[in-house]
């Protein structure tokens, strides 16, 4: 069966059709409206708040008073503030590819129709929907350190002598990564589990025809299609790493010696630790212009989902 | 037309949910010229919030809830409580947001050190000493509750930090009782070598605690201070400073102390766990250890000694506490002001420190079960020898960046010179800004 398409003359489109694409404009706006407003008073209205006061000297307790730019002045000069960035950067920089690549991995394993896939499944993406705080106090439970804590004794197995995780400034961060990638597998997981069923078998079907390996059809079929998803998953990971609070606040206070501090962290300190309302909006501004920054470089780099 | 200021009032209000502060809430006691004192003829009636950081748990709700207000309430049943328990490390913030979303609670409980900075801030009430029943509390207490000389809030009951030892474990090393009488900070060092040597543990368990507190104490018993009486300079960068800092960092370089051994909030400590023999310990731990380790607290197991200061008669105890004060926008500061002089009533404080196996800042009246805390009674025989950190107004903002800054030298990622510099830094701008 073949269909013809008439292509109406540029400009010539009838009343009738203009009065619905009017229409259906005008639904659009209006089913819009309240998330927008939603947005603009609870999104939009603190941003604008947070900046505003970031030109501030702000105790809580005192009227707000106009200090100009001390405050972005003064974190210029924060070692701790860049040391809490370039945690958060390490983070991002070990813990978002490893983690995406094991969720890539475990997700194409969970795809093929394995026996108890899906309690396998709801495992995987169990941490993702526990506290973080439960997370936390089992993680220093492994951490524990002497021997009766379970890394150590995992170390003992292998004869390694038992080791203080989260007290020793050059393991502290790379325990904390360990549990920010064990933590975040799931989501990734599921989001990648979802994008794998949207390719088309056809495309496999077709690569089996031509006889191309399996590495080679996931390399050239599943990764390229699971594009979309990856820039998804990538922006969402660096976002969600930028955030990590709750994990650092409870499993190590940024301690020791800040070697696990992050943004985050340091701007609950100067805000609910030190009154210093003014200079924790400032380094949440700063926050928001890193991850601006990086959203573009991660649009540019993976292409997101231009064209799709 | 709002001015810039008016400007930035509405823009912090938005922000941050300061509009509640800001027309809900009438202050009733920050105009006040006088202090804030109970009327105790006055019927008293409404709904006071409590906020406290002691008394966590079933248990301790019970013990607060149920016995040591309980009395206030039958004294005045127009009088309901609405109590909030927050744990010491989530006070401050919960205090901030409370300030914040323009509702702090009528009566605030608080840490010693903290006085200063809340009454500077304007956030807590004066108090008139005499109508509270504060005058038989020891007067350095008096003076950590008290700003510009006038009394800010009352310390209750006191964390007293003794060092204990495990007698038996040392006995069996050969180190006996005469061993551990030692008078200065020089002849403590060398027990705690002569610890390692003959047992092979660990000496003290100090560095696990706050290394902020450890300093603060060891300032004192190297014969310093921490800031000059005003509050509004430093002190600890004088040679006791010095001297107290590096003495924690050769515990650690010489094994006489692990910060390895830190574990987290709830898991038994090197101490108890038999790994260290001598903590420094708060009394209140009593009745936990009654609990979960009852021998330990056994005549023939346990001693208590006081730290040794730089000659004979400079010995300390670290001291923190529990202090009540009265917010200046309580809506109900009559009868707030007269839950604190309940609380410090002998009724109230004794129930009070049953539960929490803390040191009365008061004498109260024999009590057997009271009595049997040997820590808590070592402490209160030993209150002149208290000393604690803090005396600034900038004090919040200082004392929660230190252990981040003295873990570095600990670890010995930084000197002790360096690490002094960047504390001096940190308090002088915190100074700075409240001055």
């Amino acid at each position: 069966m073949t269909a013809t398409v008439t292509a109406a003359p540029a400009g010539a489109t009838s009343p009738r059709r203009r009065s619905s694409q009017r229409s259906e404009k005008l639904w659009g706006w209006l089913l819009t409206l309240p998330a927008f407003v939603h947005t603009l008073l609870w999104v939009g209205g603190p941003v604008i708040a947070a900046i505003v006061l970031s030109f501030t000297d702000f105790d809580v307790v005192n009227p707000p008073v106009f200090n100009g730019g001390v405050n972005y002045s003064e974190i210029m000069g924060d070692d701790v503030f860049w040391r809490a960035l370039w945690h958060n950067l390490i983070m991002v920089a070990i813990g978002v590819p490893i983690s995406m690549f094991i969720a890539l991995v475990l997700a194409v394993a969970l795809n093929q129709g394995l026996k108890g896939q899906s309690w396998f499944r709801t495992m995987i993406f169990m941490p993702h929907v526990t506290a973080t705080v439960a997370i936390a106090m089992i993680w220093l439970w492994i951490y524990a350190p002497n021997a009766g804590g379970l890394g150590n004794v995992m170390l003992g197995f292998v004869g390694i002598t038992p080791q203080s995780w989260l007290t020793n400034s050059n393991l502290a961060l790379p325990a904390v990564i360990i549990v920010t990638i064990w933590q975040g597998i799931g989501l990734k997981m599921l989001i990648y589990l979802a994008a794998l069923q949207g390719v088309s078998q056809e495309l496999y079907e077709a690569a089996d025809v031509d006889g191309a390996s399996t590495i080679k059809k996931f390399v050239h079929i599943t990764v390229p299609m699971l594009r979309p998803a990856t820039f998804f998953v990538l922006v969402t990971s660096i976002i969600g790493n930028f955030q990590t609070f709750d994990l650092i606040f409870n499993l190590t206070n940024g301690g020791p010696a800040n070697a696990t501090t992050v943004i985050t962290y340091q701007i609950y300190v100067a805000a609910f630790q030190q009154f210093r309302m003014g200079y924790a909006t400032a380094q949440s501004v700063v926050l928001l212009l890193v991850l601006i920054v990086i959203t573009l470089i991660s649009r540019k780099v993976v292409g997101g989902t231009d064209g799709d | 037309m709002l001015n810039r200021r008016q400007l930035l009032g509405a823009a912090g209000a938005a922000g941050l949910g300061l509009a509640a502060s800001a027309c809900g809430t009438t202050s009733t006691t920050s105009g006040s010229k006088t202090p804030a004192k109970a009327n105790s003829s006055a019927e008293l009636k409404g709904t006071i919030n409590l906020l406290t950081p002691e008394f966590a748990g079933a248990e301790g709700k019970a013990a607060l809830e149920g016995k040591v207000l309980k009395g206030f309430t039958d004294k005045h049943p127009g009088v309901k409580f609405q109590v909030d328990y927050t744990p010491w490390d989530k006070l401050n913030e919960k205090l901030s947001t409370q300030i914040a979303g323009g509702s702090p609670s009528d009566v605030i409980m608080f840490g010693m050190g903290w006085t200063q900075p809340f009454a500077h801030k304007k956030i807590v009430a004066e108090i008139d000493k005499s109508a509270i029943g504060a005058d038989d509390v020891v007067p350095n207490l008096l003076e950590n509750a008290s700003y510009n000389g006038k009394l800010y809030s009352v310390p209750m009951h006191l964390e007293s930090r003794p060092f204990i030892y495990r007698k038996d474990l040392l006995g069996k090393a050969g180190i006996g009782e005469d061993a551990m009488n030692v008078e200065t900070v020089d002849q403590f060092t060398s027990l705690l070598k002569e610890i390692k040597a003959k047992t092979g543990k660990t000496p003290l368990d100090m560095l696990a605690s706050s290394l902020r507190q450890a300093w603060g104490q060891m300032i004192f018993a190297f014969g310093g201070t921490q800031f000059a009486p005003d509050g509004m300079s430093i002190t600890f960068d004088q040679e006791p400073g010095v001297k107290a800092l590096q003495w924690l960092v050769d515990l650690q370089k010489e094994g006489l102390s692990d910060f390895n051994q830190r574990v987290a909030t709830g898991q038994p400590g090197a101490y108890q766990t038999g790994k260290a023999m001598i903590g420094w310990q708060s009394s209140g731990v009593w009745p936990t250890f009654a609990k979960q380790a009852p021998d330990l607290l056994k005549d023939e197991n346990l001693g208590i000694m006081l730290c040794p200061g730089t000659s004979a008669d400079k010995k300390v105890i670290y001291q923190g506490g529990t202090l009540a004060a009265l917010s200046t926008r309580s809506k109900n500061p009559e009868a707030a002001i007269a839950v604190i002089e309940y609380m410090m009533s002998d009724y109230g404080l004794t129930e009070q420190v049953r539960f929490t196996g803390k040191v009365p800042a008061r004498k109260l009246p024999p009590d057997p079960e009271l009595d049997a805390n040997k820590l808590a009674a070592f402490s209160s025989e030993n209150l002149k020898y208290s000393v604690t950190d803090g005396g600034t107004p900038a004090w919040m903002e200082i004392r929660g960046k230190m252990d981040p800054v003295m873990e570095a030298a600990i670890l010995g990622k930084k000197s002790v010179s360096d690490t002094i510099a960047e504390l001096k830094k940190l308090a002088e701008d915190a100074i700075g800004r409240v001055k």
